[in-house]
Formats: structure tokens, sequence, C-alpha cells
């Protein structure tokens, strides 16, 4: 078989590009090609194996292996995919994926064969990795699941005390009651927000975007936020002609209900909340501004990781799960945006949603 | 002898499918106190609900969970809304379920409303009288009649 020289460095080029490992054995089981990975995976520390069998330049562990797979190949022309375990240098195991095939011409005239590893340790990891995100998704599911109904009938034959008991109670016996509710209702907040977490890191949140107006949700958020209205007052200043947006309505008031309500549990000495909403560069703004504790450097770096909790005397009375930022940041981030943070310690911070105009948004809404 | 003004709550027949049974036993009783004093079914998965609607023709409200043993949420209101149309029957689903697209899903389903576990009675009674509305009118008519 004759090859011009650009025909045979094609053919080099391909060989050394391809993610898979290649030796390409003559009849007599003398090695007449091999690439960079194969020698990899083999651990052939010989640089001029050419020419050479492959018993000579394997050690005894792979060669036995390899033999076996050679065998088979002459028996029945090919081998189908099967892994064998190597151990490269410096004790490293991997899983390849081997086959190979005899190589031959159209009339049958046999030059030797052609066995292609695949290194499989990186997709076996992928694999076992979505497996056991499927399984935890499925544990919290059903976890959630099965905790909800006994806090069914917690929270429920509790309000039907609360409901229906008239002068049954007396006032302590009430309060106790009270709790008991409004303890049950706190609980299921968490498994609430565990599963939307789940939701959001597995890609499951299936946003249902409708064209809404960000200056109807942020009032509706007003509406149900829960202020101590003695304390705290809102300021709200919407720029004039704000754009109606694609959003999912009910993930966004979660969003801004998480937000405000931050803002409100985080300024405990009371104030004024801003909300800001403005049209800057090619994406919509909502600032949330409180004049709160504020966090520290440290606080911030960590203030979307799972289950974090600023930790200081100033908030060490303030409730939650260390979810919500993170739920918050999720919906976000499935609408395209951004998050951002600036906080001062002592002074409050601002939580600005940043969120991506589409050429279609940037008329004024029409409500 | 003319009907008192409440007198269709205790002619409305509910059926409660729960699989659950502290949950099933707490919304039967919620419903007596609510003043629903006629026949109230239960089944503890969707196939029993099926069976006793088969039995009887003139159940008014269902009550019924998404996650059950044997059909789930989905499939059994489809299969009753195969039978009976939303102006004859009144379908009320409660979950755990919290993620508002899945809430959705249930309402295009056929469902005429959707109750979060847990609930209040206040939220209970709310949703109670949205989706009783229409069968409550049906029955005080033909009690003028």
């Amino acid at each position: 078989m004759k090859f011009t020289d650009e025909q045979l460095k094609f053919t080099r080029m391909l060989a050394e590009t391809l993610p898979y490992g290649i030796l390409i054995l003559d009849t007599e089981d003398r090695i007449i090609g091999i690439n960079r990975n194969c020698s990899f995976f083999l651990n052939i520390t010989d640089p001029e194996p050419q020419a050479r069998t492959y018993r000579q330049v394997l050690s005894e562990n792979i060669e036995g292996s390899l033999s076996r797979v050679i065998q088979e190949t002459r028996d029945k022309g090919y081998m189908l995919e099967r892994t064998l375990r190597l151990s490269l240098s410096g004790g490293v195991q991997i899983t390849a994926a081997v086959s190979s095939s005899l190589l031959c011409e159209t009339g049958g005239i046999i030059y030797g064969m052609v066995i292609v590893f695949k290194e499989m340790t990186a997709s076996q990891e992928l694999e076992r990795m979505r497996e056991l995100d499927e399984l935890k998704s499925l544990f919290i599911s059903t976890v959630s699941h099965d905790l909800k109904a006994p806090l069914t009938s917690i929270c429920g034959y509790a309000d039907v005390l609360l409901q229906f008991s008239g002068e049954k109670l007396d006032e302590e016996e009430t309060e106790y009651v009270r709790i008991i509710k409004q303890e049950g209702l706190r609980l299921t907040n968490m498994i609430n927000d565990m599963l939307n977490v789940a939701s959001i890191e597995s890609g499951n949140l299936h946003l249902r975007p409708v064209l809404c107006s960000v200056k109807d949700i942020l009032y509706d958020v007003l509406k149900v936020s829960v202020i101590d209205k003695a304390r705290h007052s809102f300021f709200v200043d919407l720029e004039e002609g704000l754009p109606a947006l694609w959003l999912d309505r009910d993930q966004m008031v979660r969003v801004f209900i998480n937000l405000i309500n931050n803002a409100v549990k985080y300024s405990p000495e009371g104030g004024t909340i801003k909300l800001r909403a403005y049209v800057k560069e090619r994406n919509l703004q909502v600032d949330v501004i409180d004049p709160g504790v504020g966090m520290s450097q440290e606080t911030l770096n960590h203030l979307f990781e799972k289950f974090f909790r600023a930790r200081s005397d100033a908030v060490s009375q303030i409730k939650g799960t260390g979810l919500g930022l993170v739920i918050t940041k999720g919906i976000v981030e499935e609408h395209g945006g951004i998050m951002a943070v600036k906080s001062n310690e002592g002074k409050g911070s601002t939580f600005s949603v940043i969120l991506p105009l589409r050429l279609s948004e940037h008329k004024p809404e029409s409500c | 002898m003319g009907d008192k003004p409440e007198n269709w709550k205790n002619r409305i027949k509910f059926l409660v499918v729960e699989d659950d049974i502290p949950v099933r036993t707490f919304t039967v009783r919620i419903l007596k106190l609510l003043g629903f004093s006629g026949t109230i079914y239960e089944a503890e998965s969707g196939k029993e609900g099926l069976a006793v609607m088969s039995r009887d023709k003139d159940i008014h409200c269902i009550i019924c969970d998404w996650h059950m043993s044997d059909i789930d949420g989905f499939a059994f209101i489809q299969r009753v809304r195969a039978e009976r149309p939303q102006e004859d029957i009144a379908i009320l689903m409660a979950s755990g379920e919290s993620m508002t697209g899945k809430i959705t899903d249930v309402l295009e389903h056929g469902a005429d409303d959707y109750l979060m576990k847990p609930f209040t009675t206040e939220d209970f009674q709310k949703k109670l009288d949205k989706v009783l509305s229409g069968i409550k009118e049906k029955l005080e008519q033909d009690t003028v009649r």
C-alpha cells in the first residue's frame, strides 16, 4: 500500500487529534502505528515502539488483557466494545472501553488489526453524578411530600382548635396552640424552600413567562410583605415608561417578596426601604435598598451559598433557612438576569435584580 | 315545608380521596365543622375513588390528593372529567406540591381549584366556597322547585 507524504502527514495528524488511543498491529503482532493517547493508556515508555511486537513493549498485566482482545479479533474479525481496567504511570487506574477490528481491504487481504481505546472514567463519573443527582431530587421530593401529610394534620388541628374552641381554651393554652401552628407553617416554608432549591439545581424550574409589568409586581409584593408599619416605611421610585417584560409572574413575585422581606428583617431598627426601578443600558434594574445592619465582605463572599447564614450579634435573632437568596438568584438567572449586591456594614445593603431587555421589550408598558 | 337557607349543605355529597389516613380524617372532620352534614364518602386510592363514583352518580364534589399510590392526581381527574363535566362535579385538588408550574398543570387538566397542604380552615373554606358556587346555586334551585 503506497501513501503520499501528504496523506501520511494528514493521517498522523488525525490519529494524534482524536480523543482515543489507537493501536495498529500487523499480522505478526508488530506495532505499525500508535498514537500518543494509546502510549499513555498502555503506559508505554519505549519512545520507538514501532516494529516491535506488543508483547515486547507492554507490561505483563496489560499484555494479558490485550492478548485476549487480539485473539478474539482474529477469530471473529472484530471485537465489540468492552471495558478494561488499565494502570497508568504512578499507579493511577482508569477504565477504558476497547473495541477492535481486522484491518483488511475489500478483496480480503489482511494487513493486521486496529484497536481503539476510549477513556471511560470521566463519563462514568458523570453518569454516577447524574444518578446521584436524580436520587437526591427523588429523595427530597418524596421526603417533602411525606412530611407535608403530618404537617397538614398538625397545622390543621391547631387551626381548628383556634377557630372552633371558643372559650374552652384559656389565654395561655391558646398561645401554645398558636405556636404549634406557627412553627408548623415555618417547617412547611423550610420544606418548600428545599423543594425550590432542588428544582432550580436540577433545571426543573420550567418558567411560564407572560408579558408583565414590574410596577404591578412590586405593588402586589408590597401588599403582602411582612412589615412593621410602626417602624418601616417604603419609598418607591419607578422610572417613567418602564417596559413590560416576559417574566414568570409567580416566580418574580417570589423574588421580590424574598428581597423586600429580607430588607425588613435586616433593618431591625426600622427606617425607609427604597425600591427603585429603571432602565440601564439594555437591562431593567430593580434595586431594593435597606438602611439595615449591612454585611461584612466575608459575608458577601458567601451570601448566595446554600444554607449560609450571616453570623453576627446584629442578626443572630433573625430566623431563616439560608435558602431564600439561593432561590432568588436561581429564579433571576433562569430569566437570563443577574443579581448584584452592595453593602456597608452597619449602614445597609442594596440588592439589585438586573433583567435583560429583549428587542420587543424596549417599548413602555401599556398599563 | 320550605328548606332552611343552609339546607344545600345537608344535601351536597362529597368524596374525599386521600391515601394518608390522618389527613383524610382531618378533611372529613373539617367538612363537618363547616356544616356539611350530608354524605361524605372516603377513598384511600384513586381507583377506590373511581369505584365509589361508579356506585353513586350524584356526588357533587371531590377533594383529592395528587400523589396517590395507584394512579396520580392527573390521571384521576382525567378519568373523572371523561364522564362528568365541570358544571356537574367540582374537583378540589389538595396537595403538598408547591411549584406554580405544576399547580397550573392541575388546573389545565380539569381541577376547579388547588389547595396547598398544609391548609388552614380559612383557606379550605375560601376554596370550597369558590368551587361549590355553581353547585350551591343548582341545589338551591332544586329546593325551590
